[in-house]
């Protein structure tokens, strides 16, 4: 999984492929490894196939962090199938998408 | 109660010592009682009639009525001329006639009366009595003693209380003691004896009572009963008359209360002693019995006891003697105890060696078993043409059944269902015999007819034991998908497609039957169907109600089986048979053997002991097989193998030869995916669905169950022969 991180006013995070069980561990390792100074946080998900629950544990967990550290969670440019998942799980209460 | 032999045997000892006891004492007590009373009045007669018998003889003084007419005299006329006794006393005393002043008057009256040498005086309690004879007369006293001496036997008779002769004084109703029994016994007279003299008060109609005619009379004063009988003296007269002259009456005392008394003292004396006999008896018999009888029957307990104990407990045994020497039954009994002891030890010996022996023997054909299994191809077999699966389920621990599967070349692949007539080792034998028999002749290449026809005529050379093969040979052509094959005297194979199909064929004779059989060859199309071949074990399996499986339960079984993924096919055959008969021993070896060519859209996989890494394979499989259908319809089934996988392999995997199989196939425009793992029972649809409002809710996982179902169009869970199985529908 390809993975790009650009700091800036936001911390933005792109991916490509799918978010699943073996992918979503990489994903949340390589934020992890980076220091967020900023106050908000865009995952864009233009190029992401779909996203599994591990996946959704790796958001809820960062989601939570941040609202922890008072900053702000978007996810951009999800697809009908991304979108499908978000709605069925709550998802889409519960975090920005944009 | 619970009472050892030793207090059983004691116990009737006792019992029967003392019913015994008693009878006695009863027996005595009547017989005793009257025969005692008998004596009494016996000796009672003996007495009197010795007294009588002495009266009638000559040695008694000849003047007798003198002598009690004396005494009478001087007990009544016992006044004194005071002054011829004042007189004779102060002559007597003359020399001290102070003597006289402090002297009593009957010791006045005892000295004056003593001066009289006829008189025999005696004092007591102030008066005098005295027989009127002189003692000088021999005769007399003679006489005496001898009266005296009968009285005394009478007295000493138990029960008397008194024995006497007396005079009777019918004028003043008086009992004049003559002589008496006591001085006899006591040699001196004391307070119980009757002074000659002495008299008794009795009533006139006591002493005026007449003896019977046998000379006794009785009566009574108080308790006592006076017994008298009347003596007389016979003799003869200076005129030579005869004389029969009343001397006196002789008394003899008695109360029935203390004859009573006396007996019944003695019977109390007996019954102690016959109470003291018993509890000596009892014991006697208890020493006597523990040393006859409870020490043999102890020492064949304690053996026999002891020789249980090492069986039970295993140990090694050897013979317990109970050493009972006695020569009775106990001892015949520890003789048998003996030899019973020497059989068990034999057998048990026996028994061992033979169990040795029987697993030697069930060793040997395990290893036979594990040959004959081992030289089977392996039970799941798949490459990019053909798929196959087989089990094989042994009636015994050695079977005649076999199946096999080979490539002939490239193109063509061989596939055998055999079943052997017989059972066990022979069998077995003749199996691996046809077995390679049929390998070889295939290997040949020769039309499939001719090579039926050399089998069969192979299988025939030699063979007396007359075992002979039921078998399935089919040549599979990879490409064409084709199939022809011979079925000799063997059960038909089904198609399974969408609809179950039993193949049809020209029928044939067993192999090993019949020499220069012609075997029939049949061609049939496999194309994109399943080929289940099995053997008779399966479908002529019972239940305890002696119900076959047959025909029907196979349709049934491989009916129920179908959207099932390949792998789960014959392990949902095995598990209908495994309910089906119960508990119910299985007579047939059970072969199920199921092929399949490959076909494009359609995925097979199987993984032992998996990680995570699997998720990509199946995936990245499932899109290249299945890349005709819609993008989003992979992704999202994409995401289903991956929650599942993900939970199986999280949850379930570390259990030893964990497996998990995934199939997936398109059937009218519906894609089918299955899993099917050995893992504990758990049905993955009871977890309930998992929907947040806000970030903050609850778990950060557990949304897996709640995608897949929400992607799939159907999805079903269910156990079965041993595996936990999930089946999720999608359209396209």
């Amino acid at each position: 999984m390809e993975i790009k991180i650009e700091h800036g006013e936001a911390f933005k995070v792109s991916a490509k492929g799918r978010l699943d069980t073996v992918t979503s561990v990489d994903f949340d390792n390589a934020i992890k490894n980076e220091t967020i100074s900023e106050n908000l946080v865009i995952i864009d998900f233009a190029d992401i196939e779909y996203i599994s629950s591990a996946g959704l544990r790796v958001l809820l967990a960062l989601k939570r962090t941040l609202d922890e550290q008072g900053k702000e969670l978007e996810i951009h440019n999800i697809n009908a199938v991304v979108r499908e998942i978000f709605t069925v799980t709550g998802f889409i209460n519960a975090l920005t998408i944009k | 109660m619970r009472l050892n032999i030793r207090a059983k045997i004691i116990l009737i000892g006792a019992g029967l010592s003392t019913l015994l006891m008693l009878v006695a004492f009863l027996v005595s007590f009547l017989v005793y009682r009257e025969r005692a009373k008998d004596t009494f009045y016996k000796s009672l007669d003996t007495c009197a009639e010795e007294l009588n018998k002495f009266f009638y003889t000559d040695n008694i003084c000849a003047d007798v009525s003198d002598i009690y007419g004396y005494v009478i005299v001087q007990r009544y006329n016992n006044d004194p001329n005071n002054e011829q006794m004042d007189e004779y006393l102060a002559n007597r005393h003359k020399d001290d006639p102070s003597v006289l002043d402090n002297m009593p008057e009957y010791q006045k009256k005892y000295e004056y009366y003593s001066q009289d040498k006829y008189g025999q005086l005696y004092i007591r309690d102030g008066k005098i009595g005295g027989l009127g004879l002189s003692w000088e007369s021999a005769a007399w006293r003679s006489t005496y003693f001898q009266v005296s001496a009968q009285l005394t036997a009478a007295y000493a008779i138990k029960g008397v209380n008194y024995a006497f002769v007396a005079y009777r004084d019918a004028d003043r109703n008086r009992l004049v003691y003559l002589i008496d029994c006591t001085y006899r016994l006591n040699s001196t007279y004391d307070e119980n004896s009757r002074l000659t003299g002495d008299y008794v008060e009795v009533s006139e109609q006591n002493i005026s009572a007449k003896p019977n005619e046998n000379g006794y009379g009785d009566f009574e004063i108080g308790e006592q009963t006076y017994l008298f009988f009347d003596l007389y003296y016979d003799t003869v007269d200076n005129e030579d008359n005869k004389v029969h002259e009343y001397i006196g009456t002789a008394y003899i005392v008695y109360d029935e209360h203390s004859v009573q008394s006396e007996i019944n003292s003695f019977l109390y004396t007996e019954l102690i002693a016959l109470f003291a006999a018993t509890i000596v008896l009892v014991i006697a018999y208890a020493i006597i019995a523990y040393f006859v009888i409870v020490k043999n029957i102890t020492k064949l307990n304690e053996s026999t006891k002891s020789f249980t104990k090492r069986a039970l407990e295993g140990e090694k045994l050897e013979v317990i003697d109970p050493s009972v020497k006695s020569k009775d039954e106990l001892g015949v009994l520890s003789d048998s105890f003996v030899a019973l002891e020497q059989e068990i030890i034999r057998y048990t010996d026996k028994i061992a060696s033979d169990a040795q022996e029987k697993a030697n023997m069930n060793a040997e054909l395990n290893i036979a078993t594990q040959i004959q299994m081992e030289d089977l191809p392996a039970s799941s077999y798949a490459d990019d043409k053909v798929t196959i699966a087989a089990s094989i389920t042994p009636a015994k621990e050695v079977g005649g059944d076999f199946y096999d599967y080979f490539y002939i070349d490239d193109k063509h692949l061989a596939v055998i269902v055999a079943d052997v007539s017989g059972k066990g080792v022979p069998a077995a034998l003749f199996m691996m015999k046809a077995k390679e028999l049929i390998k070889t002749k295939l290997r040949e290449k020769k039309a499939l007819a001719d090579t039926m026809f050399e089998v069969n005529n192979t299988l025939l050379e030699g063979n007396k034991t007359g075992l002979f093969v039921t078998a399935f040979v089919g040549i599979i052509d990879i490409k064409t998908k084709a199939m022809q094959f011979v079925s000799a005297g063997h059960e038909r194979p089904y198609l399974v497609g969408d609809e179950i199909v039993r193949v049809e064929e020209d029928a044939n004779f067993v192999l090993g039957g019949i020499k220069n059989f012609k075997y029939a060859v049949n061609n049939i199309k496999i194309d994109d169907k399943r080929l289940f071949v099995f053997t008779d074990g399966l479908n002529e399996a019972i239940n305890n109600d002696n119900q076959e499986f047959d025909y029907a339960g196979i349709v049934r079984s491989l009916e129920s089986s179908k959207d099932l993924g390949f792998s789960g096919v014959l392990d949902a055959v095995k598990s209908d048979l495994k309910d089906f008969v119960g508990d119910k021993e299985a007579f047939d070896d059970v072969t199920l053997l199921l092929i399949e060519l490959a076909r494009p859209n359609e995925l097979n996989l199987t993984f032992t002991s998996p990680d995570l890494s699997v998720i990509e394979t199946v995936t990245d499989k499932f899109n290249e097989t299945f890349k005709h259908a819609p993008k989003e319809t992979l992704a999202k089934m994409d995401i289903v193998i991956d929650e599942m996988l993900n939970n199986y392999v999280s949850y379930e995997s570390n259990k030893q030869g964990y497996q998990i199989s995934v199939c997936a196939k398109e059937i009218d425009g519906v894609l089918s995916l299955v899993f099917i793992t050995n893992g504990d029972e758990f049905d993955t649809l009871s977890i309930k669905d998992k929907h947040i409002n806000d970030a903050t809710e609850g778990e950060i996982g557990g949304f897996g169950i709640t995608i897949t179902r929400s992607i799939a169009d159907d999805i079903k869970y269910e156990r079965k022969g041993g595996k936990n199985i999930l089946i999720v529908k999608k359209k396209i």
